[in-house]
């Protein structure tokens, strides 16, 4: 019966070996004591000499092979003897210790040890490990009234009361000092209800000094509990809400936004504006207006903005279709003037009247809202003095109008008061290079600030 | 009360013991003809003679060794080390034979050594000499650890120590052997191992600590307590066993814990003294126990750095104002 022969324990602390060298070839005479393979253990490479003997029928590990404890390595026998079933045998063991072996045992270990208590029972062979002199053997003796500061005793004292953290409504821990949460056991006050001014909100003593019961101070404080009554309103998104974030989420997360600011001197432009509206009853100019209109000159000269990312490719658009956002009360819509460099300031203000009624009435069709290639949005007639706008795809950019007003500025050296507009450019950097951005936004500005090339 | 500096006080509780137990001897490097390295052995060569104070080669191991020999057949040596840095060197005396021999020999042997020197930082002497070691030594069962912080409390102790049928390692400190304080006159003043002394009585903050960074915990109460903060100190006098009973006493009054040493954090005293009272004192507690140690480093020589490296009074002011939650 040849004998299979396992990975040795070479050191006291070693759980697997390497096989650093075979001293014997198959077919070699193996006598007990005699070197048979070096091995590394944890410590050091030995060598092994064997328990065994008998001619070497079989390896059943190569050098630099590392294997747990017990696991077999070769195969000892009589000359000539048959090892296939030996071999069998070594599988079955290598599976087990690989597998079941090892593992079953840290299993059962674990299941042996209960899990609670885990400090008294370190604590245990502690204090028998110091029997001499120690204080510490002592310090459990000095006669303590309160049974939840006996050492082993766990958080739910004799007393009955409950120290551990408490947790609030949102299931919550609440940070609490120890002796906080003690004094709260004592005096009945709900943690819960305390703010805590230690270090990351933990409640201390000196956040409970003057605090009744705490039902108490709940009945003092009538407002909280007016407030409380109140319900939040679950109110269920409409679909043009829900298309208004995705596309906005889509925007923001995949275009890369920078965002360009200037001022705009608007002296000219207000005066413009009364003479225009003077001079026609067709229709009343805004400052939107001159607005879309001063973009749309912009773009003519500045091809390079008037654009949508494709990915691999840019799309210049061959026209301004010019969108302007509209609030509505269920949300917000952009509008497209389509080929609006082909109407003057009169047409594409009509245009914009037109598009705006039937986006109030949702009576949009998608041709009328789809295929901007720049968008306008403007806030100023809400008081908003500048900001920052999402990007309105498939156009690059977006501009952003604050309100006119009236402020002091510098004139030739004198305080005088000026009509000033900020007005802020985003734009998709993949499409758009920031000097191709500010070229742009530097020619909306002079086509506002000599404004009469809006009429042309 | 006299007023004498700690190295007198020394001398006197050796002096006084040595004439009440023949058995006590004096044993070290320069302890007799150059009447020891910092003069606390100063006038006992003269007055006890050579077979009872006895110079040595520099070979901390096997003095260590002779003095263990020497408690295990009945006499009770004094051994003193120059420094507890070389003390390393009597390491497998001091914690293989002196700790064990009385478990190992099922208490047929008892060893009552007693192992004194300066201990901990001093004053520009580097990583390999300004360290302290008390920490190491109250690691080991079997060892008591006791390191006083006035010449009062030296004198009290030493007696204690020399008289205990324990190996006891007193530390005490190079810079404080000059330092000067009221000793009791008392006859025969010795003060017990294992209980620690309430120097300073406060209801808001304890402060526990011992040897020299008793000085800094008393400093930092005197400044506060211009502020109105009340801070108790309490001078450990033995480390090993720790005094919990008055530990506990005190962090019931005042909730807060600031543990003062000049040695290094990880596994210190401080260390040891967290986990007793954050184990046996948890619902007292209002704040986490805070640590005031040396840096965790080698002890530069540089004196800008060493005194980087120490603690010092406006650290342990910190660390009180920290567990009172005020900045």
């Amino acid at each position: 019966m040849p004998t299979i022969v396992g990975m040795p324990r070479l050191s006291d602390t070693m759980e697997e070996g390497t096989i650093a060298a075979w001293h014997k070839a198959v077919g070699d005479m193996v006598k007990a004591g005699e070197a048979f393979a070096d091995i590394e253990t944890d410590k050091a490479v030995q060598t092994f000499e064997s328990f065994d003997e008998g001619v070497l029928l079989s390896l059943l590990a190569q050098v630099g092979d590392t294997l747990p404890l017990g696991a077999p390595i070769a195969i000892l026998g009589k000359k000539g003897e048959d090892v296939g079933a030996a071999e069998a045998e070594a599988k079955k063991k290598l599976a087990e210790i690989a597998g079941g072996g090892g593992g079953g045992e840290t299993k059962k270990a674990e299941a042996a040890e209960p899990e609670p208590e885990p400090e008294a029972r370190k604590d245990a062979p502690k204090k028998e490990d110091t029997p001499k002199a120690d204080a510490k053997a002592a310090k459990a003796a000095p006669a303590d009234d309160e049974p939840a500061e006996a050492p082993k005793a766990p958080a739910k004292g004799g007393s009955g009361q409950d120290l551990s953290a408490p947790v609030d409504a949102d299931g919550v821990r609440v940070k609490a000092s120890p002796l906080a949460r003690r004094i709260a056991a004592d005096r009945g006050i709900d943690l819960t209800t305390v703010e805590g001014s230690g270090p990351h909100g933990r409640i201390v003593e000196r956040d409970l000094e003057g605090l009744e019961k705490t039902r108490v101070v709940r009945a003092g404080v009538s407002g909280r509990a007016a407030r409380a009554s109140r319900e939040d309103e679950v109110v269920r998104v409409s679909q043009m809400r829900k298309t208004i974030a995705k596309r906005l989420v889509e925007s923001k997360q995949s275009a890369p936004h920078y965002y360009l600011t200037m001022h705009v001197d608007c002296d000219a432009l207000v005066q413009l504006r009364k003479d225009v509206n003077a001079a026609q009853d067709a229709v009343k100019i805004s400052y939107n207006d001159l607005v879309l209109r001063a973009c749309t000159k912009a773009l003519l000269a500045h091809p390079n903005v008037n654009v949508a990312w494709e990915g691999a490719t840019i799309r210049r658009f061959g026209g301004v279709h010019l969108a302007f956002a509209v609030a509505l009360d269920t949300g917000l819509i952009s509008p497209v003037v389509r080929d609006a460099d082909q109407l003057g300031l009169i047409d594409l203000a009509l245009a914009v009247r037109e598009l705006a009624e039937k986006a109030r009435a949702q009576k949009l069709d998608s041709a009328d809202y789809t295929g901007a290639s720049f968008t306008v949005s403007n806030l100023g007639m809400a008081g908003v003095d500048a900001f920052t706008a999402i990007i309105n795809p498939p156009a690059a950019c977006i501009l952003a109008v604050g309100a006119l007003n009236q402020v002091p500025v510098v004139k030739d050296g004198q305080l005088a008061v000026g009509h000033r507009m900020t007005i802020t450019l985003s734009c998709d950097h993949r499409a758009v290079d920031g000097a191709v951005g500010a070229a742009f936004l530097g020619d909306v500005r002079k086509a506002l600030e000599s404004p009469v090339g809006l009429l042309l | 009360m006299a007023t004498m500096t700690f190295r007198e006080a020394l001398n006197q509780a050796l002096d006084e013991e040595m004439a009440r137990d023949p058995k006590v001897f004096l044993m070290g490097e320069e302890v007799g003809q150059y009447q020891g390295a910092y003069k606390v052995s100063q006038g006992l060569l003269d007055k006890y003679g050579g077979d009872r104070v006895v110079d040595t080669p520099i070979t901390e191991l096997s003095f260590a060794g002779v003095g263990v020999g020497a408690a295990m057949v009945g006499l009770r040596p004094v051994i003193e080390m120059m420094t507890f840095n070389f003390a390393i060197l009597a390491l497998d005396q001091i914690y293989n034979n002196a700790a064990k021999m009385r478990l190992m020999s099922g208490g047929q042997y008892k060893v009552p050594i007693t192992f004194r020197g300066p201990n901990g930082p001093a004053h520009m002497l580097s990583a390999q000499h300004s360290q302290a070691t008390e920490s190491w030594f109250a690691n080991v069962p079997g060892l008591k650890v006791v390191s006083p912080a006035t010449p009062n409390d030296g004198k009290g102790l030493l007696k204690a120590a020399i008289r205990d049928d324990d190996p006891v390692i007193f530390l005490e400190a190079e810079l404080m052997y000059n330092m000067k304080g009221e000793v009791s006159d008392e006859a025969d003043y010795v003060l017990p191992l294992g209980k620690a002394h309430v120097a300073r009585e406060g209801k808001d903050v304890t402060v526990i600590t011992f040897s020299k960074g008793y000085h800094h915990a008393m400093g930092a109460a005197e400044a506060l307590a211009k502020d109105g903060v009340e801070v108790e100190v309490i001078d450990l006098r033995t480390i090993r066993p720790l005094d919990m009973e008055t530990i506990a006493r005190s962090v019931r009054k005042t909730h807060r814990v600031v543990t003062v040493e000049e040695g290094w954090p990880y596994g210190g005293i401080g260390a040891e003294l967290a986990y007793c009272i954050s184990h046996d004192l948890f619902d007292q507690l209002d704040a986490p126990v805070t640590r005031v140690t040396g840096l965790d480093v080698p002890m530069p020589y540089a004196e800008n750095l060493e005194h980087l490296v120490l603690p010092a009074p406006r650290d342990v002011i910190a660390a009180i104002n920290a567990v009172r939650y005020r900045s």
